[in-house]
């Protein structure tokens, strides 16, 4: 090798940034070239000097500012997990009333039983009944006003729903 | 014991946990703030901003930081973007004054007590620190940039492409010319250590 080279691998050696090979073939060099070693003590003494001082400290209120304006994540997720829930409950709903509503019809679908209200009713219950749990998984629901809202349905019987067991 | 990593600090945030954003700006807020002031030339009042506007994006793409690199790759990445939107939108603002303007890197020199003990080599460590600031502030931005993102933030060069968005070639190269323009500005203060 001779100083006919990259210099800008001896910034890579002082760095770690030299594949294995690579850094010995430069340290060998070295041993034998005063010039590229005093480029290397400069290299050295700049990286030094440069970590040795400090940043311009930022505003004594930065991190003040920057906090006020955060919003906390946790009302953050409590608000999206408010919608999720809403959402959801709305979909339970419109399904219940279609249900009781707007049966459908057609060779394709087929209600349970003799396809009486009792059918429909049974259906409706059971997508209510399914759904109401998997969200109480992930919200607490007041179980003293869920069920009155569930019951408010037409096609709900008070009887078969007890409060606490949602 | 090891301080908390930085990544275990954004989870512990973004699960709510309070007080770990605030160890994220306590480690990071100077050097972001150098960052922009080197990255844009803004002032410091615009660079307060700037910094800020950096945490408040990184909080809120909090949830965007899958992990595949260190948080402070990702940091420096998203500060880069700001500094970048800030520029662009500088251009439309040349009228835009400077005036109360902090140029990037003066230090003012607290008064040090004539009495305290160490006094002599206090001002002599500050000294020394306004020399070297002095000599990195005559490099060019960019050659600034390179050292404060392999220096003081160990970023690989590799890592420092990706914030930069440029060739690991061109990183190399410039930390060597930054290192090396640096080097002969310095030899008269380090010069001056070694003569002590």
């Amino acid at each position: 090798m001779n100083c006919n080279w990259n210099a800008e691998e001896l910034s890579a050696l002082l760095d770690g940034e030299l594949t294995s090979q690579r850094s010995h073939e430069v340290t060998a060099h070295l041993t034998g070239c005063a010039e590229c070693r005093q480029t290397l003590a400069q290299l050295q003494a700049a990286q030094g000097a440069f970590r040795s001082v400090s940043p311009t400290s930022a505003p004594s209120d930065l991190a003040r500012r920057v906090l006020a304006a955060v919003p906390s994540p946790v009302r953050r997720n409590r608000s999206g997990r408010r919608w999720a829930v809403g959402t959801a409950l709305a979909a339970v709903l419109a399904l219940a009333v279609w249900g009781v509503f707007e049966p459908p019809t057609g060779p394709e679908f087929v209600w349970p039983g003799d396809g009486s209200s009792e059918g429909r009713i049974a259906v409706t219950r059971f997508l209510v009944r399914t759904a109401t749990p998997m969200l109480s998984d992930r919200v607490q629901l007041d179980p003293a006003t869920t069920p009155a809202l569930l019951i408010s349905i037409p096609c709900f019987e008070p009887s078969p729903i007890v409060p606490g067991q949602l | 014991m090891a301080p908390i990593a930085d990544e275990q600090l954004l989870a512990a945030h973004r699960s709510g946990q309070s007080g770990a954003l605030d160890q994220l700006l306590t480690r990071y807020q100077d050097r972001v703030f150098q960052f922009v002031i080197w990255r844009t030339g803004a002032t410091w009042t615009e660079a307060q901003d700037l910094a800020q506007d950096v945490f408040l994006q990184v909080c809120h793409s909090s949830d965007s930081f899958g992990g595949h690199s260190r948080f402070r790759t990702w940091l420096y990445a998203v500060a880069g973007h700001v500094c970048s939107r800030w520029l662009r939108d500088a251009s439309r603002r040349r009228d835009r004054t400077r005036a109360g303007s902090v140029q990037a890197g003066s230090v003012v020199l607290p008064d040090v007590p004539d009495e305290s003990p160490g006094a002599l080599d206090v001002i002599q460590r500050r000294e020394r620190d306004t020399a070297i600031r002095a000599a990195i502030e005559t490099l060019a931005s960019k050659q600034r940039i390179a050292l404060l993102l392999r220096d003081w933030e160990g970023l690989s060069y590799d890592e420092m492409a990706a914030v930069l968005e440029i060739p690991t070639g061109t990183v190399k190269s410039r930390v060597h010319s930054a290192r090396l323009a640096l080097a002969p500005m310095l030899a008269p203060i380090l010069g001056r250590e070694a003569d002590a």
